[in-house]
């Protein structure tokens, strides 16, 4: 049996599959304020009929993180940083304890000019001196060379309770990103640390002893035990969830647009061939742009508690909202009441809905049927306008080979998949605003805890080799080897698929051999005066994210 | 987040899957370092800089600018047409007001390509930015139009191109012909009669 567990931004689903069927489900609203106590609660009522030896593994998405930052509940960092020549980081400053140290290295992993000691001290002394205890290391191009961020590590020693080094956060290169993927991963690494420490007492104490794995924003989860060392993975997995659990519930196999209308917003993603997309650089958290790998998906301001509004004649719906539809005892008209209105749906107080919407197209002196339809067509055209826009910046990504130039075929949705409380009511209206078969799952209810009950687990690796220094380097994995000069792009592939299969094996990551694929490789030959002097590899290999099985 | 004070469009196309030949110093590693900075440097997170990808440069764009000998699709391959596509669609995106500038970031090279085209120059198939200009003028009817040049060769392809054309400047900056390929590039190329006339008088 696998158990999966949704903390949502309204309410918490848990469930637990046994063989492609659920067998048990639990939903109530989240409590904010204490996220364990929902979620002790969901854990506690969805296993209390069946045998609590039987689940084989729990799989967790949570808010926690996310939460703690859009709260500045954080903890301060002590953020140590050397970009050498370039952007001036103040740009990217981030918290109250943010030094930049004179020293560089360059694009090849060279050493240029050392990290300033003094400049290093004073920063430590001054962190020390405010009881700063958790820290983030980062220099330019540390995925080539991670010495410096080693050595800053070495010199902040037991000042500190935790420490992120950048090159273990990811093996992408930008700079900025990866300050605020290390900044992140400290500053929720405590808060984060001793929400593991409760569930495994909760877990305990329920007499569940199983393998608990927490979701990520790319749909793969990652074993609770690793993700103490790397927090920054366990923000802003909602999206994600729901994506996975629409392709739990789905046989996707087209270009498809993927649509999840809740209360306030309507999250879209794009589906190539029946996958996903991923984000190209990383997502964002509170507008800081970082590394962090996540699904594509889009969140915008239009959901079925957005409330409708009228000016000079014109009406538009959202992007805020007062709180729930007149139908649930709301303050004002939202686009569930204008739907309940034309008979759409039925949901709630229609009565109420309907008395809304007369006194609404009074005060506005137009008709109520006017103002149901226009409130309708804005809603509808801006959610086809938005995922129109996403499809055009998809397909006119900039791609870097001429192979990918003529061969690239661009993304021609053929289907919607449907997802979303009341505002389901929608479907007809963007079958026909999209002239696309419209298709709504079952379960759609619960469709983000079944996403996260069967994710599988997802991890990346980035090997580069410059044969001509004869090096190699896996940043996130920390390993570092010499390789000879006459080192191949196909040695580097082996290299990378068994160290990633050697890393699984010991962090406890389950994954099959035959979802490690590499997703990029390529090998350049590098040339001083008129000599080939050796090749720059560098090799992406990725376990594929996916789902295990699939309700039927 | 940083703010571009203008809107720039880059368009980066560095051939990865292609090369002249395998061991030609015409590399592709030329424009991976820079890919690196780029990424490294996080300019495409700078709000105002849009990453855009080329245009596919048709035979009468070539056309337009070269004579080929004996056609275009024989002295040129994909490669060449996507570096020339970079170019205009560089020049369209200005043009069109999408952006205020504009930078290709685009290989093959052009600028030893001259009017008549037989083949390989230079590392050169044909002129990405005598391309990019006749677009320009066809499309836009900008007819006044100035060329700077600062890579360390003379660009002999584009004056060869606007040697008579009285409406562009051609401005190389270069070492010296007589220790650097291709050998010309002499302070007294000044252009044919026509377009020298006026150059004169305008130095």
């Amino acid at each position: 049996m696998y158990l999966g567990l949704d903390v949502g931004g309204t309410h918490t689903d848990a469930v637990l599959i046994d063989n492609n069927k659920i067998v048990a489900s639990f939903k109530a609203p989240t409590d904010h304020k204490n996220l364990l106590t929902s979620i002790n609660r969901a854990l506690a009522e969805v296993t209390k009929s069946v045998d609590r030896s039987a689940i084989k593994r729990i799989n967790l998405s949570t808010t926690l993180s996310t939460n703690a930052i859009v709260e500045n509940k954080t903890e301060k960092v002590g953020v140590i940083i050397s970009g050498g020549p370039g952007i001036d980081p103040e740009s990217f400053r981030l918290g109250d304890f943010f030094y930049v140290i004179p020293g560089s290295i360059d694009h090849r992993g060279t050493l240029i000019k050392d990290l300033e000691s003094a400049g290093v001290k004073a920063a430590l002394e001054e962190c020390a001196g405010k009881n700063v205890r958790v820290y983030s290391l980062v220099t330019k191009f540390s995925t080539r060379n991670p010495g410096e961020e080693e050595y800053l590590a070495e010199k902040v020693g037991d000042q500190a309770d935790f420490v992120s080094l950048g090159h273990r956060l990811s093996g992408q290169l930008n700079f900025p990103r990866r300050v605020g993927t290390a900044y992140f991963n400290s500053a929720v690494w405590r808060l984060y640390n001793q929400f593991c420490d409760a569930i495994n007492e909760s877990l305990k104490e329920l007499g569940i002893d199983t393998q608990v794995n927490v979701l990520k924003a790319d749909g793969g989860t990652m074993p609770l035990s690793l993700s103490r060392e790397l927090p920054v993975e366990t923000i802003l997995s909602g999206p994600a969830a729901s994506i996975m659990g629409i392709i739990s519930l789905c046989d996707i196999t087209d270009d498809s647009i993927i649509l999840d209308i809740g209360g306030t917003t309507t999250d879209i993603a794009i589906f190539a061939s029946g996958a996903p997309l991923v984000e190209r650089q990383g997502i964002s958290f509170a507008s800081v742009p970082t590394l962090v790998r996540s699904l594509l998906a889009r969140s915008i301001g239009i959901g079925g508690d957005s409330r409708i509004s009228v000016q000079s004649g014109k009406v538009t719906v959202g992007p805020m909202r007062e709180g729930p539809s007149m139908a649930e005892g709301g303050p004002v008209i939202t686009l569930v009441d204008a739907l309940n209105y034309n008979g759409t749906i039925s949901y709630g107080n229609t009565a109420a809905s309907k008395k809304g919407v007369d006194e609404a197209a009074k005060k506005a002196g137009m008709k109520a049927d006017v103002l149901v339809k226009a409130s309708i067509e804005f809603a509808v055209g801006f959610i086809t306008d938005q995922v129109n826009a996403m499809l055009a910046e998809i397909n006119d990504k900039p791609v870097y080979t001429i192979h990918e130039m003529l061969e690239n075929r661009a993304i021609v949705p053929e289907k919607v998949y449907l997802m979303g409380g009341p505002a389901q009511g929608f479907a007809r209206y963007l079958h026909a605003s999209f002239n696309k078969e419209v298709i709504i799952p079952r379960e759609y209810a619960v469709a983000n805890a079944i996403g996260a009950a069967l994710a599988k687990p997802t991890f990346q690796v980035e090997l580069f080799a410059d044969t001509s220094k004869g090096q190699l380097i896996i940043p996130n994995l920390n390993i570092r080897e010499k390789v000879a000069g006459d080192y191949t792009v196909e040695q580097a592939e082996d290299e990378a698929r068994s160290y990633l299969v050697d890393y699984c094996k010991r962090m406890g990551i389950q994954s099959s051999v035959k979802d490690i694929e590499i997703i990029e490789s390529s090998s350049f030959k590098m040339v001083q005066g008129y000599f080939s002097t050796g090749r720059d590899i560098r090799v992406k290999c990725q376990i594929k994210p996916g789902v295990e099985g699939g309700i039927a | 987040m940083i703010k571009a004070k203008n809107r720039m469009g880059l368009i980066f196309f560095p051939a990865y899957d292609w090369a002249i030949d395998p061991s030609h110093p015409e590399r592709e590693e030329r424009l991976l370092y820079t890919q690196d900075q780029l990424w490294e440097e996080g300019i495409f997170d700078i709000e105002g800089i849009h990453e855009f990808k080329p245009d596919i440069a048709t035979e009468e764009d070539v056309m337009r600018t070269h004579f080929c000998f004996p056609d275009v699709r024989t002295v040129t391959t994909e490669s060449h047409m996507i570096s020339a596509g970079g170019a205009i669609k560089a020049a369209r995106i200005v043009m069109d007001g999408e952006v205020d500038k504009a930078f290709a970031l685009v290989r093959p090279p052009g600028h030893h390509a001259m009017k008549s085209v037989h083949g390989n120059r230079g590392f050169c198939n044909i002129n990405n930015e005598a391309i990019m200009v006749e677009y320009i003028r066809e499309k836009y009817g900008t007819k006044k139009i100035a060329i700077v040049d600062t890579d360390c060769h003379h660009g002999d392809g584009t004056q060869d191109v606007y040697w008579h054309d009285p409406n562009i400047l051609y401005i190389s900056i270069h070492q010296d012909g007589r220790t650097l390929y291709p050998g010309s590039g002499h302070v007294p190329e000044l252009g044919g009669p026509c377009a020298r006339e006026i150059g004169r008088a305008h130095v």
